[in-house]
């Protein structure tokens, strides 16, 4: 029975009934009730958590992050309402507002969890895996230097949403990024390698910089000013992935099918000619390879084709001097998509060389692989590196970015541009999510229940005071906010004309026209986004939505406010719901009325609220 | 480190105001040599804009052929069958299908050296807009956003950057600088026009400053001072007078005809109609210039538009006196092959290519470099594009040299290397 005691106790911790308001057990009035059901359960639970991996639990973890953070700030932090925490985490897992039913449902449940409850159904629902599905797109493909990247996006959405939503594990859907193969447009997996082209050193660089927060491709052309980083270790990793092709897919007529494959073997083609087949081929030795000489060579090819002809040909002699053939072979770093066998350092005091072949190491902890290995050999290789569980910068980097973006707060700024030589403000704590987080086996919604279960994430904004607690309500994301005038303005979907028609058969404009104008990179520090003109222009003017937001459009969802309200102000509270997921308080309440006395005209006077509200910087935020 | 830099230089995008700054250093400041650099900057801004120094760019998407614009070899195989006509200025011949553009040679200067190794077009496309070839880890500012950057007036009721189509935007350097797009050249862009009266717009701006402050007081004020400002400038747009400047329906009809009634003839118009209200930068497009088959007749095709826009473009400016301090220049990614393939087409071939440059400074009736006779290479004075930008930003008075700093900290120029091509500012 002592067991079974303890059992119950630490099932009751993780039921979440330990939580702000009760920080003591035995405080909470539903402990005895609950006793009775327990001990059956009990056997439930100890099964339960014999299945899951050994890492602490959300609730261990968040309460010691807290505490490690909390101990050394001055400032003390206060806990949000039911409705603005409802709102806050609806947008979180789900990207979008809880709906005014929700609110108001959650507002009235009594369960003292109901919070950690509110957590764990949220994460099953698919719109947690499509959100941040979408919050990977922007993430991967902003930063794209492929035009055509866009046709990889739904495909990756799609991909990434079903791998969050079953819950996958962070370093196995990385390796998969890493070592991805097959058709763009039915592989979601292989966005990295599209939205590069399968420049190595675009993969390698974006590799670090996604997945382990470095930025080591500074160390491109000269070793990095600042970092520790020598140019040879940035193209150490570069040749992890030179051996990776992108191209039109040979077997289907649509110009816009795309492989990503293996290229194990050189095309002899491609490196050029070797000196030997020269010095045969010209055998009057006057150093110029005439069609005779090239002919049953592999030279021939050249004097076929009179395209590479006559880029090869300086002269149009209809003659290849030796010095014109070494000319013609362009640098591998220019011809992104071929794939080369092996990755050249190119020589910056002669560009035009081949510059000094490199073997693949991981600049992390120096090792290496066999020289000369096979793609799959590289490519799997960089991915075992990059997610193993001694990389402490693979769990730092996932573990920083997720907190940043649900807590508005930084142990890392910016999330992509950590590494040793910066430092991160409460590193303890940072650490102690990194590493339960690794215990627990890279479980992203592990992650995510823990982030969202701590006082940090759960405090109220505050941004009059100093420190880590400091937070501005933060910009909402494209996507969110997508979601956000959707509810708002009662329609399912957004019709936009959309103004880029470069955007590959996206199924959903008018969510690709919001995100393209209000969207930015995720990875940029959130204070550094500034609004721009024609946000605010689609905002105040469009037709659309101030078409959506009038009084006399039957069905509308003002028209909709003022049928179950008796009197106009009373729709005041209602429209401060619906648009901001809260009640007004005293002082704009008694601001809007104010506005309703002075308008002759109510249904004007309750439209100019409605915009007035979609327009404020409140509506574009999350609190 | 570097966020201080940027804030304590006030390129960032804290919505610094240069005029501001201005008054803020003082003479003495300046006689005695203290003002920091960007002070100078400054205070060069404001004079260079008082005489309203502008660019526009008229871009010619997918690549032109340099046989069939500026570099004709009629009578040679890879000539084909364009002809070359006379031009304003003897021994200067450009190809038959531009016989307005040949009209006013006086005023504009040819680059037939251009050389670059970049034949994709999105990669090219972004490098000539940039100066810099496309790197995941930085998105570089174009041009348009660098010369906004140091030209641009803030308080201008109108956005300093104008594109005519979607274009490079102004990367790390922020919102601040993104060009404004024109989906449809000669009327009001979308959501510009108010969909009610401008008393109801007011009373509907005044109801939310009310709302903000209280959102303000309860501890967002740094947000809400961002989003009043961006609301200030975008109210400014939608009331400004000067916003008719979209609208071309008040030119003379004689003057439209000229231009020509299509986009980029409307474009064109609309870029002098901007930047005569103080507008730095306009880009116009045209396209598609990416002839792979029957480049002859497509060739042809374009110019018919782009021809007498160009022309008129020119000589409208000239007219106004605006030319002197306003900067064409014409160019696309990169040329096309000297040889025709089987489908009467040529394919890409950034190794030679033309550009052409009017005003701002720039002496016209010549031409700079030349290709080899029959179009294969470059026979003198090879112009990269870092020349070429270099040139631009001398015309310009844009110091090229300036950095900005990327936000990992990385300065980056203006233009990275490069040299002014020798002869073409007067």
């Amino acid at each position: 029975m002592v067991v079974l005691t303890q059992q119950f106790d630490l099932w009751f911790h993780r039921s979440g009934c330990h939580n702000l308001h009760h920080p003591d057990p035995e405080a909470c009035p539903l402990k005895g009730k609950i006793m009775h059901r327990c001990v059956l359960m009990t056997l439930f639970v100890l099964t339960a958590s014999a299945a899951v991996a050994a890492g602490p639990s959300s609730r261990q973890t968040a309460a010691r992050v807290d505490q490690l953070i909390l101990a050394s700030e001055e400032s003390k932090v206060k806990t949000i309402d039911d409705a603005t925490f409802l709102r806050r985490v609806s947008l979180d897992i789900l990207g979008r507002p809880a709906t005014p039913g929700e609110t108001t449902r959650f507002g009235l449940d009594p369960t003292p969890n109901k919070r950690t409850a509110l957590i764990d159904r949220l994460l099953e629902s698919e719109e947690y895996g499509e959100t941040w599905a979408r919050y990977w797109a922007e993430t991967i493909l902003l930063r794209a230097t492929n035009e055509r990247s866009g046709l990889v996006r739904e495909p990756f959405e799609q991909w990434m949403s079903e791998s969050l939503n079953d819950n996958r594990r962070w370093d196995d859907i990385v390796t998969d990024l890493l070592t991805a193969s097959g058709s763009v447009r039915e592989e979601g997996s292989t966005a990295l390698f599209f939205a590069h082209e399968g420049t190595p050193e675009e993969v390698a660089a974006e590799a670090s910089r996604l997945f382990l927060g470095i930025q080591v491709q500074c160390a491109n052309c000269h070793d990095h000013p600042w970092d520790r980083w020598k140019r040879d270790e940035f193209h150490e990793l570069v040749a992890f992935f030179p051996r990776v092709s992108v191209r039109r897919d040979p077997q289907s007529d649509d110009r816009r099918d795309f492989v990503v494959a293996s290229v194990n073997q050189e095309r002899r083609q491609r490196r050029g000619v070797s000196q030997f087949l020269l010095t045969r081929l010209d055998r009057n030795k006057d150093q110029i390879i005439t069609k005779q000489e090239a002919a049953q060579s592999p030279l021939q090819r050249l004097f076929n084709n009179d395209r590479i002809m006559e880029r090869v040909d300086g002269n149009s002699d209809g003659k290849l001097s030796l010095e014109e053939i070494k000319n013609a072979q362009p640098a591998d770093n220019n011809r992104p998509g071929r794939g080369s066998a092996e990755h050249f350092m190119p020589d910056l005091d002669n560009p035009a060389s081949e510059g000094t072949k490199i073997d693949p190491v991981f600049f992390l902890n120096n090792r290496k692989i066999t020289p000369g290995s096979d793609d799959a050999k590289r490519r799997n290789a960089a991915a075992g590196f990059i997610t193993s569980r001694s990389n402490e910068w693979f769990s730092r980097s996932i573990v920083n970015r997720m907190w940043t973006e649900l807590t508005g707060t930084a142990f890392y700024q910016p999330v992509d541009d950590i590494g040793p030589d910066r430092t991160a403000e409460h590193e303890d704590a940072l650490m102690e999510l990194a590493s339960a987080f690794v215990k627990n086996g890279h479980d992203l919604k592990w992650l995510m229940r823990t982030i969202t279960s701590t006082s940090i994430y759960q405090r109220s904004r505050n941004a009059d005071v100093a420190g880590f607690v400091y937070q501005q309500p933060s910009r909402l994301r494209g996507d969110q906010l997508y979601e956000v005038l959707c509810q708002s303005l009662g329609v399912e979907d957004l019709i936009l004309p959309a103004t880029d028609r470069r955007r590959y058969g996206r199924s959903d404009p008018g969510r690709a026209e919001i995100s393209s104008t209000f969207g930015f990179d995720p990875s940029v520090p959130r204070d550094d986004i500034t609004g721009r003109i024609p946000q605010a222009l689609f905002l105040m003017n469009s037709p659309i939505i101030n078409q959506l937001i009038r009084a006399d459009g039957p069905g509308s969802p003002l028209d909709r406010i003022r049928q179950t309200v008796p009197s106009d102000k009373e729709a005041i509270p209602e429209l401060y719901l619906s648009l901001l997921g809260r009640e007004p308080t005293a002082g704009e309440i008694r601001i809007c009325e104010s506005y309703l006395d002075e308008t002759s005209d109510s249904s004007e006077a309750l439209e100019d609220i409605f915009w007035a509200l979609l327009n404020s910087s409140e509506f574009q935020t999350k609190r | 480190m570097s966020a201080h830099f940027i804030d304590s230089v006030g390129v960032g995008r804290g919505g610094f105001s240069r005029r501001r700054a201005l008054q803020m250093v003082s003479g003495a400041a300046l006689a005695a040599g203290t003002a920091s650099f960007q002070d100078l900057m400054a205070a060069q801004a404001e004079t260079l804009r008082k005489e309203g120094r502008a660019m526009i760019l008229l871009w010619m998407r997918g690549g032109p052929s340099q046989f069939e614009t500026l570099d004709p070899k009629p009578g040679t195989e890879n000539g084909g069958p364009t002809e070359a006509i006379e031009t304003s200025v003897p021994g200067i011949r450009i190809a038959d299908n531009f016989p307005q553009l040949a009209k006013v040679m006086d005023d504009v200067a040819i680059i037939r050296s251009l050389t670059n190794k970049e034949g994709s077009h999105p990669r090219a496309s972004y490098q000539m807009h940039t100066g810099y070839l496309p790197a995941g880890s930085v998105k570089h500012p174009s041009l348009g956003a660098c010369v906004t950057q140091q030209l641009g007036d803030p308080e201008s009721d109108l956005p300093s950057f104008v594109s005519v189509g979607s274009t490079i935007g102004s990367g790390f350097l922020g919102m601040e600088y993104e060009p404004f797009i024109v989906g449809n050249a000669g009327r009001l862009p979308s959501n510009v026009a108010l969909p009610t009266s401008q008393d109801r717009f007011a009373r509907r701006r005044g109801l939310l400053s009310k709302l903000e402050a209280e959102f303000a007081d309860n501890g967002a004020a740094q947000l809400v001072d961002a989003h009043k400002a961006i609301y200030g400038k975008s109210a400014r747009l939608v009331l400004s007078p000067e916003v008719k400047a979209f609208d071309i329906a008040g030119e003379k009809q004689t003057l439209r005809d000229r231009y020509g009634d299509d986009s980029f003839g409307r474009g064109c118009l609309l870029a002098r109609r901007l930047v005569e209200r103080g507008v730095t930068f306009v880009e116009v497009r045209s396209g598609n210039w990416d002839t792979h088959q029957d480049n002859f007749e497509q060739c042809a095709n374009q110019a018919g538009v782009v021809d007498p826009a160009t022309a008129t473009l020119i000589a409208d400016l000239k007219d106004r006196g605006m030319l002197d301090r306003t900067l064409v220049v014409w160019m696309g990614e990169f040329g096309r092959t000297p040889k025709i393939n089987p489908r009467n087409g040529r394919d890409h071939y950034p190794r030679v290519f033309s550009a052409a440059m009017a005003g701002g400074g720039i002496k016209g009736g010549q031409v700079y470099g030349a290709s080899n006779a029959n179009g294969t290479a470059i026979e003198h004075s090879p112009v990269t594009v870092q020349d070429l930008f270099q040139t631009i930003c001398s015309s310009m008075q844009v110091d090229a040299s300036h950095e900005n700093i990327s936000p990992l900290g990385r300065p980056l120029k203006v233009v990275d290397g490069g040299e002014v091509v020798p002869g073409l500012l007067s």
